[in-house]
C-alpha cells in the first residue's frame, strides 16, 4: 500500500511524534490543500472511534472455566493462576497425606508457579492497572523493569497530588535519561481541562490514554491537554531537546476557573515541585 | 494472580481479533491453558507479557486458519467478518468499528488492536511481533487507511 509523505506525517502527528517543525510543515500544507485537510479530518475521526470504544467484559464463567481446566491439569501450578478457592473448604492437609499425595512434578509445577508470580509481580508491580483490560496503566508503566534501551532508572517516582473542584487525582512521575516518565491518573466530577504546558523544547511522546467517558486528549508540542469528566488515566513520556529548561507547569481548570496548578519536578526543579 | 490481572487483556484482544464472544473466551482459555504448560519454555529474558500475546496471537490466528479449511491461510487475506447472526454482539463491540476491523487484514488488525485497543507502545507491539518498530509503524499506518476507507463505506467518517 502507498502512503505519500503527508499521510506518513498525519500519521505522526496524530500519534504525537512530529517534531515541532514537522507540524509547522503539516499545518501548512493543510491550510493550503482542501483533500488533504479531509483525510487529515478521516484520519482524526478514525482515532476517535477507537479511542472511544470500550474495554469488553469477558463471561462472568470464564475464570472459573480456566480454573478448572488447569486443575485438571495439576492443582499446585494451578494456584498460581489465581485459584480463589477457600482453603477452608480444603481437606486438611496432614503431613502424612501430604507425603502420600507428593510428587517431583507437582513440586516442579509449585516453582513454576512461584516463579509465574515473581515475573508478573515484577512486570506489573503492586498497585495494578485500574482496568483490567488495559495493560500498563499506571504504576506498571512507570516501573524500572519496563524500561528499554538502555535507559537509566533512578526507580524513584514522584507524586504530585491534583486537588480542585469536584477533582481528585495525581501526577506519577518517574525521571530516567531521555525524560520524565509521566501518569496522569485523576477522577472529576463534573467537566474538567487539565493543561500541561511547556516550553517548546520538551515533546510529549508515547502518548496513551484510557479516557473513560467523555474525556478528550490532544497533544501539540510544548502542551497536552486533557477535557472531560469521570475517570482518566494518560501516561507519556516528557522529553526536552536540547536547551530545554524549566519545569513543566500544570493547571485543572473547571467552568472557566483555575482550581488547581502546580508545576511538575524536574531535576533542576527537584523538590520544588508546587 | 495471573488470570486476575491479564483474563480481561487475553480475552479483549482475542474477542477483536476474531470477533466472537464465544470463540473469544474458547480461546483465552486455551492461552492460559498454553501458558500453563509451557511454562518451562518461557525465556526469563523477554517480557512476560510479549511472551504471553504472542500465544494469544497464535491461537486466534490458527483460529482464523480452521475458519478457512479449503485455503492456506495467508495473514494478508482478510478473514471472515462476522455474520448477521453476531448483531447482537456488534452492538455491544461498537458495530461499525467490529465490522470495519472484520474486513482487515490479520496483519493490520492486529496491530490496531494492539496499538489503539490495548494501548501498547511501538516498542511493546516490535517485541510482541518481532519486527522492527519501523515496519509495526509503516503497518500501522496502513492499516489506519483500510480502516479509514471501511468507516467511509459505512457511513460513519466525518
Amino acid at each position: 500500500m502507498t502512503m505519500d509523505r503527508w499521510e506518513i506525517l498525519m500519521n505522526r502527528e496524530l500519534d504525537g511524534e512530529n517534531t515541532a517543525e514537522q507540524s509547522a510543515e503539516l499545518r501548512a500544507h493543510l491550510e493550503e490543500d482542501l483533500e488533504a485537510r479531509v483525510r487529515f479530518a478521516e484520519l482524526q475521526h478514525v482515532f476517535r472511534t477507537l479511542d472511544e470504544t470500550e474495554a469488553l467484559v469477558p463471561p462472568a464463567d470464564l475464570r472459573a472455566r480456566i480454573l478448572a481446566a488447569i486443575d485438571q491439569e495439576d492443582v499446585p501450578a494451578a494456584r498460581a493462576f489465581g485459584d480463589a478457592r477457600n482453603s477452608a473448604q480444603e481437606p486438611e492437609r496432614t503431613p502424612r497425606s501430604w507425603r502420600f499425595r507428593f510428587r517431583p512434578g507437582y513440586a516442579f509445577a509449585a516453582v513454576a508457579g512461584f516463579l509465574i508470580g515473581m515475573l508478573v509481580w515484577q512486570q506489573s508491580g503492586p498497585g495494578g492497572p485500574r482496568d483490567p483490560g488495559r495493560p500498563g496503566m499506571p504504576d506498571e508503566w512507570l516501573r524500572g523493569s519496563q524500561l528499554e534501551n538502555g535507559h537509566a532508572d533512578s526507580g524513584e517516582i514522584l507524586e504530585v497530588p491534583i486537588r480542585g473542584g469536584d477533582a481528585l487525582g495525581r501526577f506519577l512521575i518517574r525521571h530516567d535519561a531521555d525524560g520524565d516518565r509521566v501518569t496522569v491518573d485523576l477522577q472529576a466530577g463534573r467537566t474538567m481541562r487539565l493543561e500541561l504546558v511547556t516550553e517548546q523544547a520538551f515533546r510529549f511522546e508515547d502518548l496513551r490514554s484510557r479516557p473513560a467517558g467523555a474525556w478528550r486528549l490532544s497533544a501539540a508540542p510544548g502542551a497536552v491537554v486533557l477535557e472531560g469528566n469521570g475517570a482518566c488515566v494518560c501516561t507519556f513520556v516528557l522529553q526536552p531537546s536540547e536547551g530545554a529548561a524549566g519545569a513543566p507547569q500544570w493547571r485543572l481548570v473547571a467552568s472557566g476557573d483555575e482550581v488547581d496548578s502546580g508545576r511538575l519536578p524536574w531535576p533542576e526543579t527537584r523538590g520544588q515541585s508546587r | 494472580m495471573l488470570l486476575d490481572r491479564y483474563e480481561s487483556t487475553i480475552f479483549n484482544t482475542v474477542c477483536r481479533i476474531v470477533g466472537d464472544r464465544d470463540d473469544a473466551a474458547d480461546i483465552t482459555q486455551s492461552v492460559f491453558l498454553k501458558i500453563y504448560r509451557n511454562i518451562h519454555r518461557y525465556n526469563p529474558e523477554y517480557r512476560f507479557f510479549s511472551w504471553m500475546y504472542r500465544i494469544a496471537l497464535n491461537e486466534s490466528y490458527n483460529h482464523l486458519a480452521r475458519k478457512r479449511p479449503s485455503a492456506e491461510v495467508d495473514p494478508q487475506i482478510p478473514a471472515p467478518g462476522p455474520g448477521p447472526e453476531d448483531d447482537l454482539f456488534l452492538v455491544e463491540m461498537g458495530d461499525h468499528l467490529q465490522r470495519a476491523l472484520g474486513t482487515m487484514t490479520f496483519e493490520y488488525r492486529t496491530v490496531i488492536i494492539l496499538k489503539h485497543l490495548m494501548l501498547l507502545s511501538y516498542h511493546e507491539i516490535a517485541q510482541i511481533l518481532g519486527l522492527p518498530e519501523k515496519t509495526v509503524k509503516s503497518r500501522l499506518y496502513s492499516g489506519r487507511q483500510v480502516l479509514r476507507k471501511q468507516l467511509l463505506r459505512q457511513g460513519y467518517a466525518s
